[in-house]
């Protein structure tokens, strides 16, 4: 089945979708001998035949293939990733010769990957893609009806599914996710961010199964369904699941279950079955209730939304939307060399305040000369949309740079910008289309901004063509008629408010934009002509600017609107009335002394300067032996002391030993042939039957930050491995951490086979559960309770020799 | 969470860059926490002063419990996990060398698997009042005269395993955030009349 018959299917019936797969197998015991659910494909294809049997006989249209686990990552859980193929084409098979009987569908499942994309857990977005497409490749061998991604939590898992789906698979796919009560998903994407990111990814039908019960999961369909026309597949589960003596019970009922989907599907689901817990019974009870019943088709006003993972913004409510311009180190050198230095500190401060200041949208441009924009463009979007609800803003005229920050961005982000240069725009609406996102586009071509209103609508109307032909949504394009200087340029202003008006006669379903910073360079009092210029823009019909939100923009200014319109020839009232004004002095940092600086930053754990600052003092005539001892551990002897007196806690203390290591990166080279500093090396391990590792690491940081040089053996070291390390490294001092009672007496074992070989580093131990009192007894040399006590125990016993 | 990182009501100054380090933790560790939880329950017999059966056949071999569970009619136990997403991202933090992200995540996942398994001790002693009973305090192997190589029987008897919940050979739960205790459910007269007649120490 193709697109078009799906589409047309679903307008003419009602689809009841099978019941669940995984609990229905566990219930009648099919799973005891398999590795996993889906081996049943190849090891025992009649059970899962029978489960089909059992749907479509009571009365199920389309049933689900048993495909659900069958990705590499989670087969290779079970050894079974060289069967992936064989499995998905074997679930297919079944499902197949099933619903042929009974004239019906087979939607080939998919499920999560089983670990999250980064920052939120390990797996690139190409790494999760690959997964996906080798599973969908294989599905699309058996040639089911559609593909079903289901029980999807995170946004950017979801794009990466239906990218694979789309790409290897030429039928309809149908995007699920799952959601709690509170109306998101576990990573906090609500079904706006969800309806918002699958139409701009061209997804053929979305639902939900799962997670929240039937009848909660009927108020998040209504919801849905008010949004998008987009067929609805709606899977509740019977309930939400307890484990109760050992057996998984569902509370629901079929009554529930049914009243649920029958709700749903008077708002307009088009598909309906059940996910968890749900029963044959279930699916014939609903069968009957939608019996003969015609899909209900509801009218849906237009929208324009962008999102970030966790916020949808409508473009179409909002009568005028602010996007911050301030994650932008154009000029701005420090800036640029913080971020060179993978140093996004002041990248986050500025996406927070912005929003904080009312930005409903953030513009990230990462152009800095010599520097990799495609890196620092996904590794920004990657450090900003953790931290921030905004939608983003990629600006950046590379469109690998652009395809990195679409790739990261778990949203539906603006690009920033094509204009008439055809190449490079069609190349633009391919990546929009792919990714999911809406474009601003400049009335400009390769030969520049046309000085008329005429030419540069005329521009827009081929960019509107060429978008068209691309298959891209017109509606979406935001169209940036462009401001000059007002100084350079008086004229052009009138231009480009007239544009503006008249495009919003012509095109009101599209937006407008404008950057205003560039009206007022090269006059006092920027601010008056940039907040005048905007209040008549917006009277004119502008709908979105780029600013800088933290100024003041209901300034009115009427010798400004005079120099705006052009009725102020030389600027000459202007500046009459403007041109003794002085921007408030902004306040000066401190000019600090390049001691008191790098001492300062280790105090605030400032890791990002660090580096830099004990270059500074070291080139300011210190010794890399002098900024080590006398600026650097200085500084973490007041940390531990701040922790002691409670004025610091742990977070502050690890945060300036990071600075500290930072430090240090750039000083021990120069360290080399100096003595005085270090105290030597340190072994650190957890014992043998201990995985906890968090305390070790955080005493491994703080001695490192001290001048040690750590070796970190890891956790669940034996006795005979750590005796080892300790004969070959020689070092002053052995560091164990326990943290079960269970595994504490290995502590005196380590002891007693040190001392049987009559070996000389000291041992000192900790962990929760270790006391002095323990250490006294079973003869270690030391005890900490906690890192900054293990740094002064450390140097101590290297001091007794 | 903060008091698990040593913070101290009226010393500690915490400066906007943690307070947005934290928040930034937080925020993560909403998106990659999975509470689940396992509840099972069951009559039991005293059978001697430190051996107690729980129906069908889970036998506890420990002092305190038969203490714990002594006047009590039923045996709850419950198992609950936050699942391997936090500490699979702790851990990067720590290969990555971002000890400071580390700690907080870590200390951010210990107090949300301790909630977790105050909001389930919650629920049994909601359930139980509803019909009239009161719950004891909870008690985890390892703790008193409860050995820690008792968890193996005592998750098996929970079904601690269709949570994702495995032990080491060491018998530590992995993931690392979960929790598992033992409970009594009592009823209400017995308790007071224990109160009314149980012997005064003499001063």
């Amino acid at each position: 089945m193709n697109k078009e018959q799906f589409k047309n299917l679903l307008r003419k019936q009602v689809l009841i979708l099978d019941g669940a797969m995984g609990t229905q197998l566990q219930k009648l015991g099919y799973l005891s001998n398999a590795l996993a659910p889906e081996e049943l494909n190849i090891k025992f294809p009649e059970r899962i035949a029978e489960l089909h049997r059992s749907y479509l006989e009571a009365g199920s249209n389309a049933v689900i293939t048993n495909t659900f686990g069958a990705n590499e990552k989670k087969l290779s859980d079970y050894n079974l990733q060289n069967k992936i193929e064989e499995i998905n084409i074997a679930g297919v098979q079944i499902a197949r010769k099933e619903a042929e009987k009974f004239n019906a569908l087979v939607f080939a499942d998919m499920g999560p990957v089983g670990s999250y994309l980064e920052p939120l857990g390990p797996l690139t977005f190409d790494q999760t893609y690959a997964i996906f497409a080798k599973q969908a490749k294989a599905l699309a061998k058996a040639a089911p009806d559609a593909i079903i991604i289901e029980t999807m939590t995170e946004t950017r898992e979801l794009k990466a599914a239906l990218l694979a789906a789309k790409d290897n698979f030429n039928g309809p796919v149908i995007v699920q996710m799952t959601f709690t009560a509170e109306g998101t998903t576990v990573t906090g994407t609500d079904t706006t961010v969800f309806v918002t990111l699958m139409e701009a990814m061209g997804a053929d039908a979305i639902g939900m199964n799962c997670s929240v019960g039937p009848a909660q999961m009927a108020v998040l369909a209504q919801k849905i369904l008010s949004i998008t026309k987009l067929p609805l597949s709606f899977k509740p589960n019977a309930g939400m699941p307890k484990l109760i003596n050992r057996q998984t019970v569902f509370p629901g009922t079929a009554d529930e279950f049914v009243s649920a989907c029958v709700s749903a599907y008077a708002n307009g689901a088009a598909m309906l079955g059940g996910c968890c817990g749900t029963t044959p019974e279930f699916i014939n009870a609903l069968s009957l209730a939608l019996k003969g019943k015609k899909p209900v088709v509801k009218s849906v006003p237009e929208n324009f939304f962008l999102a970030s993972r966790t916020k949808a913004i409508n473009l179409k409510e909002n009568s005028f939307a602010v996007i911050g311009e301030r994650i932008n180190p154009t000029n701005r050198k420090q800036f640029q060399e913080e971020l060179s230095a993978g140093n996004f500190t002041t990248l986050r401060k500025e996406a927070r305040n912005q929003e904080s200041a009312g930005a409903q949208l953030l513009d990230i441009n990462m152009g800095i000369p010599g520097a990799d924009e495609k890196v620092l463009m996904g590794k920004a979007v990657r450090e900003i949309q953790e931290t921030v609800q905004a939608p983003l803003c990629l600006d950046s005229s590379s469109v690998d740079a652009l395809e990195a920050g679409l790739k990261m961005c778990a949203g539906k982000p603006l690009i920033n910008s094509i204009n008439g240069e055809t190449e490079k725009a069609n190349k633009i609406f391919t990546l929009a289309k792919r990714y999911g996102a809406a474009i601003i586009a400049l009335a400009s071509n390769e030969k520049g901004l046309p000085c008329d209103k005429a030419e540069r609508l005329s521009i827009a109307d081929s960019i509107i063509a060429q978008a068209n032909k691309a298959g891209f949504k017109t509606s979406e394009i935001v169209f940036d008629f462009l401001m000059l200087s007002a100084s350079a340029a008086p004229e052009q202003v009138n231009q480009t408010l007239a544009t503006i008006m008249d495009f919003k006669k012509t095109h009101p379903e599209n937006k407008t934009v404008l950057g205003l910073s560039n009206v007022s360079f090269g006059l006092p009092n920027r601010q008056a002509i940039n907040s005048t210029c905007l209040s008549l823009a917006k009277e004119a019909g502008l709908t979105m600017a780029i600013l800088n939100p933290h100024e003041n923009w209901s300034v009115f200014d009427d010798e400004a609107k005079a120099l705006l319109l052009g009725l102020d020839h030389g600027a000459k009232k202007y500046i009459a009335k403007h041109g003794s004004f002085k921007r408030a002095p902004v306040q000066e940092n401190i000019k600090l002394s390049p001691d008191a600086a790098l001492y300062g930053a280790i105090i605030d754990g400032s890791k990002e300067t660090a580096a830099a600052l004990a270059k500074t003092a070291i080139d300011s005539g210190l010794s890399p032996l002098e900024v080590a001892n006398e600026i650097v551990l200085k500084a973490l002897n007041e940390v531990g002391d701040k922790f002691e007196t409670k004025e610091f806690f742990l977070p502050q203390v690890i945060m300036s030993a990071e600075a500290a290591q930072m430090a240090f990166g750039y000083i021990k080279p120069l360290l080399k042939k100096e003595k005085g500093f270090g105290f030597g090396k340190i072994i650190l391990a957890t014992v043998y039957g201990d995985v906890h590792d968090i305390g070790k690491n955080i005493v491994g940081a703080v001695l490192e930050s001290h001048g040690w040089q750590v070796i970190d053996l890891g956790k669940n070291i034996s006795c005979e491995n750590i005796i080892s390390a300790a004969k070959k490294e020689k070092p002053a001092v052995v560091g164990l951490s326990s943290l079960m009672t269970t595994t504490m007496l290995e502590m005196e074992k380590i002891i007693r086979e040190r001392n049987s070989l009559g070996l000389a580093f000291k041992i000192m131990i900790g962990g929760a559960p270790v006391t002095k009192k323990f250490a006294i007894e079973i003869g270690a040399d030391g005890f900490a309770k906690d890192a900054v006590e293990a740094a002064k125990v450390a140097k101590k016993l290297s001091a007794s020799g | 969470m903060l008091a698990r990182l040593g913070f101290a009501n009226g010393k500690t100054v915490i400066d906007q860059k943690t307070t947005v380090a934290l928040e930034q933790e937080i925020s993560i560790a909403k998106k990659i926490i999975v509470p689940k939880q396992a509840i099972a329950f069951s009559a039991f017999k005293i059978i001697t002063d430190d051996t107690i059966l729980i129906e069908p056949s889970f036998e506890i071999k420990s002092k305190d419990i038969a203490n714990l569970l002594a006047n009590c009619h039923l045996a709850y136990g419950f198992a609950v996990t936050i699942g391997p997403a936090l500490e699979e991202k702790r851990n990067e933090y720590i290969n990555e060398k971002e000890t400071s992200r580390a700690l907080m995540l870590d200390a951010i996942g210990s107090v949300a698997a301790e909630e977790l398994a105050e909001i389930t001790n919650q629920q049994i002693k909601t359930e139980a009042e509803l019909v009239g009973s009161l719950t004891t305090m909870r008690f985890s192997p390892g703790y008193g005269n409860w050995p820690l190589n008792a968890q193996k029987d005592f998750l098996t008897w929970i079904g601690a395993q269709a949570i994702g919940i495995k032990l080491t050979p060491s018998f530590q739960m992995l993931p690392e955030k979960s929790v598992s205790a033992i409970l009594g459910i009592y009823k209400r007269q017995a308790e007071e009349i224990s109160r009314r007649f149980a012997p005064r120490d003499d001063k």
